[in-house]
């Protein structure tokens, strides 16, 4: 299970910004808006460990 | 000629009762003038004119209707509207018929994934939801208004015309018996969303609307189910959309669910369409048993408020004064607030004790409530309607983590109304130096003294003093502010707390041997706090004196 970092309200705003991040850029574009996405906050997080929970995470539960 | 439906209006577990109309004085040339007239005798109308008359304001009640709501509509009222009806003297009724509930749970592919548990602390007297259709919240206030020689409530008048000058305003009625017109210094538009006087006044309301229509539909049905709130996140019938179903008094549920993008409201209404979807809902929840329709409604999101709730010498409350999402029960529990908010400072103004400027802390209160309202709900309402793809995706990649993962689990949940705390306002005096308690412009808060007596149990009409007595009673300093409070221009109720009986007092006394009023008002001997009629704190003192008491009541009527 992933550990709660952000507070509720964070992640509210985090969730904003995304969708409407998403709705900027056109729809053939937003799977690489996404994994450029995925790869900058990954180096910001600096730690490959905790990106492969993140995967695992994401991976789960698709269909 | 206003022609009202004379026939009840159907239901199959509410009889409707048709008020006469009764021509008023004014159609045969009596030249009266009120000092309020409110218009629209829906929940929020009701509880303005009843509140007004409590604190002494003499008010006219016109609704263009015989009867009561068509439809269950409001059908939640919060902890916070139960004080409300509690401290104007009315919530037995309702506290008999309705149906509490603490918490809701939420459903994603057949899985519970998320449980919602409202906030409830001991001390409170009333849970945290009450389950109640609309009919029966207007009738219960009908029926305190009939008792209530202060209030004259007209049905079958309607508002065709509003002219206003400096001194008050002048409505035009139809009546099923022709027009008049009613001279008034004040008028209170309580006429609901598609405000009638919103119209003639030519405003204009601010914010947004949203796409996603929804569908909600009462039946009666035997489902063995508990009062809760069940939430369906895109369940198989309905993909990409999602359903509520909540449990109201008389047997009956309100299911709630959003249409497929596109259907209108016809098709949606359609019987065997929407007799399909009810039995599709049934079957989800596990109970496919036979029903019967009630009502049905197609209703919208919206986050829209006036700018400004005063316009001249009228002022806005409720729907006609805002629109705001259903999802957190804010229509009516938010109204509530606004009568509350502006019957006290109107009956003031009414009765020359306070300037009109007080009415303009109202409409900066309350027009602050609902934007942060429409901000905090536009969230909820971009997760239950998505207004895009980019929403739309964020949505369900939240509820794809809400099978393995807790961390954004909460933001299935929509943050439910709550009272407003005016921690800005202008009518707030000083905060003298309390570590923790209650703070000025949030509402008192509720004790638990005894099996079925609470603080608010003992609060007065029109301002409230709380005064704190130490084990000798009341010290000098103490009798000389409960003095001026006695001797106060404005009506305040005074509370004197104390650790041991004290007999022979001309004020209510609170026994609090254990101290637990003293330590939830972080209060010891010599302390004070002032509320203002509608029980929101404006000033409290550690040590308080005469002096501060008769700045803070001047500060609280728009004097300081």
């Amino acid at each position: 299970m992933l550990p709660k970092i952000l507070t509720n309200a964070q992640l509210e705003e985090v969730y904003d910004r995304i969708a409407e991040a998403l709705d900027a850029v056109p729809a053939e574009r937003r799977q690489l808006f996404l994994a450029k996405l995925a790869l900058a906050l990954a180096n910001l997080l600096g730690d490959p460990a905790k990106v492969a929970q993140a995967l695992e995470a994401a991976a789960r539960d698709l269909d | 000629m206003h022609q009202p439906a004379t026939q009840p209006r159907p239901s199959i577990f509410y009889r409707y009762r048709v008020h006469p109309f009764r021509r008023p004085p004014e159609m045969d040339g009596a030249a009266t003038e009120v000092p309020v007239t409110v218009v629209g005798a829906g929940p929020i109308g009701l509880l303005t004119a009843l509140t007004l008359a409590r604190l002494g304001c003499r008010c006219v009640l016109l609704e263009s209707e015989l009867q009561v709501s068509q439809g269950s509509r409001a059908i939640v009222l919060t902890r916070r509207s139960q004080e409300i009806l509690h401290t104007a003297g009315v919530i037995a009724p309702f506290l008999a018929k309705g149906l509490p509930w603490t918490h809701g749970r939420s459903f994603y592919r057949g899985r519970e994934v998320y449980r919602m548990e409202m906030p409830h602390d001991p001390d409170d007297r009333f849970l945290p939801g009450l389950n109640i259709q609309q009919q029966y919240i207007e009738e219960y206030l009908v029926a305190a208004i009939a008792a209530e020689p202060l209030i004259d409530l007209r049905w079958g008048s309607k508002v065709v015309g509003l002219a206003q000058d400096a001194a008050g305003a002048t409505l035009r009625v139809d009546t099923p018996e022709g027009e008049y017109e009613l001279r008034t210094g004040w008028v209170v538009a309580a006429d609901g969303g598609r405000s009638a006087i919103r119209r003639l006044l030519g405003l204009r309301m601010e914010g947004r609307a949203y796409a996603g229509s929804f569908v909600i539909a009462d039946i009666r049905a035997d489902l063995g189910l508990p009062t809760e709130r069940l939430c369906f996140f895109d369940p198989d019938w309905n993909p990409g959309n999602n359903v509520l179903v909540h449990r109201e008094p008389d047997g009956i549920w309100r299911l709630d669910f959003r249409l497929p993008d596109g259907e209108t409201a016809e098709a949606a209404l359609e019987p065997r369409r929407l007799a399909e979807r009810i039995d599709a809902i049934l079957a989800m929840v596990g109970r496919p048993v036979p029903w019967e329709m009630d009502w049905a409604a197609v209703y919208s999101a919206s986050t829209l408020t006036l700018p400004d709730y005063v316009v001249g010498r009228t002022c806005f409350v409720g729907d006609a004064a805002h629109l705001l999402p259903i999802f957190g029960v804010r229509g009516a529990n938010t109204g509530f607030q606004d009568a509350d908010a502006l019957a006290w400072r109107l009956a003031l103004v009414a009765r020359g004790l306070a300037p009109s400027s007080l009415l303009r802390s109202y409409s900066g209160e309350r027009v602050g409530a609902a934007r942060e309202i429409c901000e905090e709900a536009g969230r909820s309402t971009r997760f239950m309607t998505p207004p895009s793809e980019g929403f739309r995706l964020m949505r369900d990649a939240v509820l794809s983590f809400t099978l393995s993962e807790a961390f954004c689990k909460d933001l299935l949940h929509w943050r439910t109304s709550r009272p407003h705390t005016y921690a800005d306002s202008p009518l707030n005096s000083e905060d003298g130096g309390f570590e923790g308690g209650v703070t000025p412009g949030a509402p008192l808060k509720d004790v638990r003294l005894g099996e079925d007596e609470h603080l608010y149990d003992h609060l007065g009409r029109g301002f409230q003093l709380i005064a704190f007595a130490g084990p000798q009673g009341p010290d000098a300093a103490l009798e000389a502010v409960l003095r001026a409070a006695a001797e106060a221009r404005l009506p305040v109720a005074r509370l004197l707390v104390s650790p041991r009986p004290l007999p022979g007092r001309a004020e209510r006394v609170v026994l609090d041997p254990e101290g637990r009023i003293a330590a939830r008002y972080a209060a010891g001997p010599g302390a004070a706090y002032l509320a203002r009629p509608d029980t929101h704190v404006c000033a409290r003192w550690r040590r308080a004196t005469p002096e501060g008491l008769h700045a803070a009541l001047a500060r609280a009527c728009g004097e300081g």
